[in-house]
């Protein structure tokens, strides 16, 4: 079966910094892809960059075959977009975000209404909907987010830190759709530093360390009972977590002597 | 410890040294904030333009004001005063630098040292040393006596004061009441009242007016008792200072990020609901978001309101009258036409994942801005119409201020593209002083300004010199040639260029 996202050798430069260096993965239609690893390693360029926010130096990358390339009004209908370092329209409110998000993909009125009320119900923000962006709490910016990738139904979900700030009860209901949207066909590639719930919705995880994809394995044939070098004889961590450091280094516990 | 007895000596120096590191925080961050919207070579062309400007001011000035009475400079200066707080108020930005007190209370430092320390780095704004440094070498060969020198200099600190505490405290009425108790909201109703009252009453020449800042500054600027005039002018700052410094400090702690929202749920749902279309919930969106931005909103109902007021109760007779006060319900906007982008702020990339063309974006916000102008131009136009001036009862003349008015739009959509593609800036929607120092700001309106004036010139001549029908074809070409070309180049430009330089946009405007 043809990949849903085809990333291939993609770099990025900032100046003299590589946010990238020469990424390549693919991501199987129908399954949820977990990109993981430390602050800066490029998660949120990876995904800027296939949302055709961001240029990359050299490289390609495709989403259901077609190239990501700007101004794609084929690759922008397939795709949903969500990631907390990118603002909301703070003067507006969350009701009217989100009905301009689905009336501007082409969605007739009524069924405009009618998802946005399922989404704000999901998502419990049927309070919040009629206030102004900027009232909003993060978690509550963050819900908003989702909702406006998801209204029209893409085909790819790009979601960069989709958990982040979410209370748990948002968390569960935010997997079981993830899940679902899955099972139906649809492809959700992710970043987050939340490893025990990437461990839970994932199917297979990247693990990306200053721009490099290091390590590429499926969940499934991951075992619960890996072990890894544990930092300073820690203990608890999941497997998932092992094998991130197991990759990238454990991190090194510094005292602070003036505490 | 001596750090711990406020009144202790070296508690008292921690605190000054604190101040000053907290000062030069402020100012690099500042400098850092310039040099991520602007690059070096931008900076020193644009100072390098306005100091040239102010050279050939200066020298203007002195050849202007060798024979003019001292009574005359007065009522100029007052009145001067007056349009420089009614500019502040409507499109807030009064020349000063505005830090945020609200960010600084994170630090160890009470708010009266804060409120003082922002206060006078206000006056650390280049355009307000531009202006200085033109009133004071203006008035270098009228000066008399030793006092003259540093009594202008401290002259033009109170005016600055008085001018930024104005502002300061009806914006905060118009930003930020809802952050005020009962009681505060209805002293500075009164304090508002006394502004009200000393900008009315720069209107006249003597009498009461005379004790006005403005214009007592007229003598000093000439040397004449310059001590007394100085004193008087500092007790209404010293009384605005006071107020200010109550009602920001109340401002500040209550934590209000923005003015009070509505908890209407569906109104405006349905608003875009309406015949809905891509196209067209972008164009209602932009509108919504025009109509939430207190400083359009506010010029909207000025431009609208003291239009309307004046051309009924004034009567002109001539219809430059009318298109004077269409260039006004331009100009009020500008800032905002020449940065349409920046109200976005963080939210910009929003538009790059929409499935619509990138260029509708610019046209929606400079469509429904017009239209937001078009209404301030309809009720200037609104007496005439109804038969309550003298003028404006030709043809031509109508075809004059309607042609005016259209270009006056389209050349500010076509410039405003332009500008806010190239020169885009965050503007802080939760700040009260926010935007307004784009290139866009000062360059859309002044050729804006330029081009409206050539039309008025080319129009009377025609009309003089080649009769009534090549003066209506003059009319009637121009809106259009307009038209044609934003039509024809301007779409295909701004998609290019706002696709090329997406990340440049992103960056400025989201700060990352």
């Amino acid at each position: 079966m043809e990949p849903a996202v085809i990333v291939d050798g993609v770099t990025k430069t900032y100046g003299k910094k590589k946010a990238l260096n020469g990424l390549s993965f693919e991501v199987s239609p129908g399954s949820i892809y977990g990109l993981i690893g430390p602050n800066g390693a490029g998660k949120t360029t990876a995904l800027s960059i296939l949302s055709g926010l961001v240029r990359p130096t050299a490289g390609s990358a495709t989403i259901l075959g077609i190239d990501v390339v700007p101004d794609s009004r084929e690759l922008v209908s397939s795709i949903g977009f969500c990631s907390p370092q990118f603002g909301l329209f703070d003067y507006l409110k969350g009701r009217e975000i989100l009905l301009a998000c689905a009336l501007m993909h082409g969605l007739p009125a009524r069924e405009a209404e009618n998802r946005a009320r399922d989404l704000f119900d999901l998502l419990d923000l049927e309070q919040a909907a009629g206030h102004f962006v900027y009232e909003y709490s993060q978690g509550m910016r963050q819900k908003l987010g989702l909702a406006c990738a998801f209204i029209h139904a893409p085909a790819v979900l790009l979601l960069d830190e989709p958990f982040v700030a979410l209370d748990s009860a948002s968390v569960y209901r935010v997997v079981l759709t993830l899940r679902r949207m899955a099972s139906s066909g649809r492809t959700v590639l992710l970043s987050s530093h939340d490893l025990a719930l990437v461990q839970r919705v994932c199917n297979r995880v990247g693990i990306l360390s200053d721009g490099v994809l290091k390590h590429e394995t499926d969940l499934v044939s991951l075992s619960d009972s890996t072990t890894a070098t544990r930092p300073h004889g820690s203990t608890g961590e999941s497997s998932l977590e092992s094998l991130l450091w197991e990759v990238v280094g454990a991190p090194d516990i510094k005292e602070l002597s003036w505490i | 410890m001596v750090l711990d007895n406020p009144k202790s000596v070296g508690h008292q120096y921690h605190m000054n040294m604190n101040l000053l590191r907290l000062a030069r925080l402020l100012l690099q961050e500042r400098w850092r904030k310039i040099g991520n919207e602007q690059s070096w070579p931008a900076r020193l062309s644009a100072c390098l333009v306005l100091l040239v400007g102010a050279g050939l001011l200066i020298s203007t000035a002195n050849r202007a004001l060798a024979n003019i009475p001292a009574d005359t400079i007065s009522v100029a200066a007052s009145r001067l005063v007056t349009a420089w707080v009614l500019a502040g108020v409507l499109v807030g930005k009064d020349l000063t630098w505005h830090t945020r007190l609200e960010r600084l209370t994170f630090f160890p430092l009470g708010f009266l040292p804060l409120y003082s320390l922002a206060l006078a780095l206000g006056f650390l704004s280049f355009p307000l040393l531009l202006v200085l440094s033109v009133i004071e070498a203006a008035f270098l060969p009228k000066r008399a006596g030793w006092l003259s020198a540093p009594a202008v200099l401290l002259g033009f600190c109170i005016i600055v004061c008085y001018v930024r505490l104005s502002v300061s405290l009806i914006r905060t009425a118009l930003y930020r009441h809802n952050a005020l108790t009962p009681i505060v909201r209805v002293l500075l109703s009164i304090v508002i009242a006394l502004i009200a009252v000393a900008l009315l009453g720069s209107n006249f020449d003597t009498g009461p007016a005379g004790l006005l800042p403005g214009h007592l500054y007229g003598p000093v600027l000439l040397g004449v008792g310059p001590l007394q005039n100085l004193a008087l002018m500092s007790v209404p700052v010293i009384l605005l200072a006071t107020a200010d410094y109550l009602v920001q400090r109340q401002v500040v702690y209550s934590g209000v990020a923005g003015p009070s929202a509505s908890r209407t749920r569906k109104s405006k749902s349905r608003f875009l609901l309406f015949h809905p279309s891509p196209s067209a919930t972008l164009r209602r969106i932009s509108l919504l978001g025009w109509i939430r931005h207190r400083n359009a909103l506010v010029a909207l109902i000025w431009g609208t309101g003291y239009g309307f007021t004046y051309m009924y109760l004034a009567k002109p007779d001539r219809s430059i009258y009318f298109m004077a006060f269409s260039w006004m319900c331009f100009v009020f906007h500008a800032y905002l036409r020449g940065n349409l982008l920046g109200v976005d702020n963080r939210a910009v990339w929003f538009y790059y994942v929409s499935p619509l063309p990138i260029d509708t974006v610019i046209r929606a916000k400079n469509s429904s801005l017009s239209g937001l102008q078009l209404v301030m131009v309809g009720a200037v136009l609104l007496p005439a119409l109804l038969r309550r001036t003298p003028g404006m009862t030709t043809p031509i003349e109508w075809a004059g201020v309607i042609s005016f008015a259209l270009c006056g739009a389209v050349l500010g959509e076509i410039l405003g593209s332009v500008f806010s593609v190239l020169h885009p800036q965050p503007i802080d929607r939760s700040s009260m002083y926010s935007g307004g120092t784009t290139p866009g700001a000062l360059l859309v309106p002044l050729i804006q300004t330029i081009s409206l004036a050539i039309l008025v010139l080319l129009g009377a001549l025609a009309r003089y010199s080649l009769g009534t029908l090549p003066t209506f074809i003059l009319f009637a070409l121009a809106p259009v040639s307009l038209w044609v070309i934003r039509a024809a180049v301007l779409r295909g430009w701004v998609r290019q260029r706002m696709w090329r330089r997406r990340e440049s946009i992103m960056r400025k405007l989201m700060g990352s």
